[in-house]
């Protein structure tokens, strides 16, 4: 049996809660499938979510992992980033191929901490170090069927989230 | 329904049981370190420590990401082990253009650990014995070879639950 240090907390009813560190409080999936062409920016957004966080900023972190999905070649390195009420994190990552009919995925695992409770934005976007405009990750967002390749399914982005008390 | 479960103890000493799939702890590691590799038959990405809360009634679900850049050998037998026990097909997928970011992705589930430092080692070991390359750059810093590159970094997410 072991001893686990203890988070308290209330809930709207008032009643206290008592959580251990390191315990899962929720666990979301958000889906995004509307295709969308992209375009060459040097700061590009290519859609943004909201996640509602339970707790505050002191107690719990958000553990992120994306699957973010587009066709269509373009820049080979560009910056491609997760961010979550603001900040930014680039180790979310694509693997390039200059090939028109393959799927792109972007893809990382990331933990932001210091994020307040309520209602969050989460962005996924590019932006190179050296601000160069002529960039992109791939030039479709969520290909749909048929997309350019007669083979290709309906591709949907999705990060996964999972809120643990600090 | 009935389920299996464990207690575990809280610092006021209350007993809590936590029924089989429960998640008792969430965990990430996180490096972010440059490191140049070498050719290797035996190399090493990352070795770091998990410290396990309970013995084999629990088990470990274990999602490593290690990022790369300037990929070099098309193939080179990646693996995770945890606490001893190796696992392959921890692997990246290979790109001639080799200023391209990579990584390697993997989840698995490991049992019937023992309590306590549970050791995490990530690396490569081709099946021939060949001295191989996955990259040659880990956790590159921004600029790395391609002035557009921002830093990247490697974590591993370990799930603990109730077994």
């Amino acid at each position: 049996m072991a001893i686990l240090g203890n988070t308290t907390l209330t809930n709207s009813s008032g009643q206290v809660l008592t959580q251990t560190t390191g315990t899962l409080i929720k666990a979301e999936t958000l889906e995004y499938s509307t295709r969308q062409s992209v375009s060459n920016s040097s700061d590009g957004v290519l859609y943004t979510v909201t996640y509602t966080k339970i707790l505050g900023a002191t107690q719990s972190n958000l553990i992120l992992k994306s699957d973010v999905r587009g066709r269509g070649p373009n820049s080979g390195v560009c910056g491609t980033y997760v961010a979550v009420a603001g900040n930014r994190n680039y180790s979310y990552s694509y693997l390039y191929d200059n090939n028109a009919q393959e799927i792109y995925m972007i893809r990382g695992i990331g933990v932001f901490t210091g994020i307040a409770a309520g209602s969050q934005t989460i962005t996924v976007g590019w932006a190179p170090n050296n601000g160069g405009s002529g960039e992109s990750p791939f030039t479709v967002l969520n290909p749909d069927q048929g997309d350019g390749d007669a083979r290709f399914r309906k591709q949907t982005s999705r990060l996964t989230i999972w809120e643990v008390t600090i | 329904m009935i389920l299996t479960g464990t207690t575990v103890t809280d610092n006021s000493g209350k007993i809590i049981l936590r029924e089989s799939g429960s998640v008792v702890n969430a965990t990430v590691l996180s490096r972010d370190t440059e490191v140049s590799l070498s050719s290797s038959s035996n190399g090493v990405h990352w070795t770091t420590s998990y410290t396990k809360l309970y013995g084999s009634s629990t088990n470990l679900i274990v999602l490593p990401k290690i990022s790369m850049c300037n990929c070099y050998n098309g193939n080179c037998g990646h693996y995770i082990s945890v606490g001893g026990v190796e696992k392959y097909g921890f692997d990246y997928v290979y790109d001639s253009w080799c200023q391209s970011d990579n990584r390697v992705h993997f989840t698995a589930t490991w049992t019937g650990l023992p309590a306590g430092a549970t050791s995490i080692v990530m690396g490569w070991r081709p099946a021939d014995g060949g001295s191989n390359l996955p990259s040659y750059y880990e956790n590159p810093v921004q600029g790395r070879t391609d002035n557009r590159r921002r830093a990247n970094g490697s974590r591993v997410v370990i799930w603990e639950v109730v077994a």
